[in-house]
């Protein structure tokens, strides 16, 4: 889920035909970042949905960080002014063992998106506990514990 | 068939391939079958079977067949005797490797049907910590660890239990130490990796006991016999009994 930053202000700064443009110019930008067989599309107002299918969380996340880079680098001219457009990203995945119905899983995704509005605006929110390959990789620290011994149990009872 | 009360479901799973882990879940079936229950072993290890083999079977449908809709389930369970059938899977099936979700919910609605026939449900997974080594964890009551004291093969399974308990939210684990030297050396690994689970993951870890390295018994799985049955006096084959108690004591489902 995807929503420009401080497109209230633009619009009434610049007009409402300058936020014609900036939704354009975003989603012209984002169209031409995404492989074929993703689907863009405009959620309402200012917000957007891209469906990635087959994408891992990771990969998702990595897209939304290629596409909010995108934007935040190719300023747009309005009304002689240039103005930088930035946008929220949030991401999620819809895993194989999950039961969510459509509206669930898209009200969990807005989480992401809330979180990275209430962040400051122009960045990617996901389930970062997800994606760390590490929270089921054997550490270094485990694995020594494990050959040569010398970890104590120091929460013995729970 | 009558339905059970209760069925417990197991699966005897090690993280590390060459444990004995199909030779443990065959042998440890017969021997909860010897106590008088009804037992179903089903061949987890889908898309490299070899319960049949071990067992010496010859079977023409498999787990494959009755996801496909042309096998009765319960006519595909190949009884060795009375009270102890077997489901076998497919040999070089490689898509059944990754089965997709409506695959995967098919099988588990197949399997807890299925299961229900029985008093214990016994499922020999695949090694490793493939889609299908995690789904049947994710689906029994009790997970059985088989290990070796090689550092590899503990490693392997503590990797197996932090991601059954990260990604699963799994906190109780059954462990087997095979091919154990002494009853020293056995808990000594034991307590290694129950230290390092509880610590690192806060999971428990519960000692069932250890089988003892015997050549007799090696011998019996090249000959695609039962141990337990070929030769009763073995120490594996006194330790296998032990373990069935063990296991008849775990609770029903936790």
């Amino acid at each position: 889920m995807i929503d420009l930053d401080h497109f209230k202000r633009l619009n009434d700064d610049y007009g409402h035909e300058a936020g014609n443009k900036a939704l354009q110019w975003s989603s012209s930008l984002w169209r031409s970042n995404i492989r074929r067989i993703d689907m863009p599309c405009r959620y309402g107002g200012e917000e957007f949905s891209i469906i990635l299918p087959g994408s891992r969380l990771t990969q998702a996340a990595r897209a939304a960080e290629r596409l909010r880079v995108a934007l935040e680098d190719a300023p747009l001219r309005l009304n002689g002014d240039v103005v930088t457009l930035t946008a929220s990203f949030g991401v999620d995945a819809y895993g194989e063992r999950e039961t969510l119905t459509v509206e669930g899983f898209i009200q969990r995704t807005d989480q992401y998106l809330l979180e990275a509005k209430s962040r400051g605006r122009n960045r990617v929110c996901f389930d970062e506990s997800k994606v760390r390959g590490v929270s089921t990789e054997v550490m270094a620290d485990e694995r020594e514990a494990l050959i040569w011994g010398g970890g104590t149990v120091e929460n013995g009872g729970r | 068939m009558r339905k059970r009360a209760e069925t417990r479901k197991l699966c005897i799973t090690s993280g590390k391939g060459g444990v004995g882990k199909t030779s443990f879940a065959v042998n440890v079936a017969y021997a909860l079958a010897d106590k008088g229950h009804h037992v179903l072993l089903i061949d987890g290890d889908l898309g490299l079977a070899n319960v049949d083999i071990l067992m010496g079977l010859s079977v023409t449908s498999n787990v494959r067949h009755i996801l496909e809709g042309d096998s009765d389930p319960l006519e595909t369970v190949v009884f060795v005797q009375e009270n102890l059938g077997i489901l076998p899977a497919s040999s070089g099936v490689p898509e059944m490797v990754t089965l997709g979700p409506e695959d995967q919910t098919r099988l588990g609605r197949l399997l807890e049907e299925l299961a229900n026939h029985f008093d214990y449900a016994l499922m020999d997974t695949a090694a490793g910590i493939g889609p299908s080594v995690l789904w049947f964890n994710n689906f029994v009551d009790h997970n059985i660890i088989l290990l070796t004291p090689d550092p590899t093969s503990l490693t392997d399974a503590y990797a197996l239990i932090k991601t059954l308990s990260r990604e699963f939210h799994k906190d109780r684990f059954q462990l087997i130490l095979n091919f154990a030297g002494d009853e020293e050396e056995a808990h000594q690994t034991f307590v290694r990796i129950q230290t390092v689970a509880k610590k690192f993951l806060d999971v428990e870890v519960v000692y069932l006991g250890a089988i003892p390295d015997d050549e007799a018994v090696n011998t019996a799985v090249r000959r695609q016999l039962p141990f337990i049955q070929s030769l009763p006096d073995s120490k594996a084959a006194q330790a296998v009994h032990l373990l069935a108690a063990k296991i008849e004591s775990l609770n029903g489902v936790e």
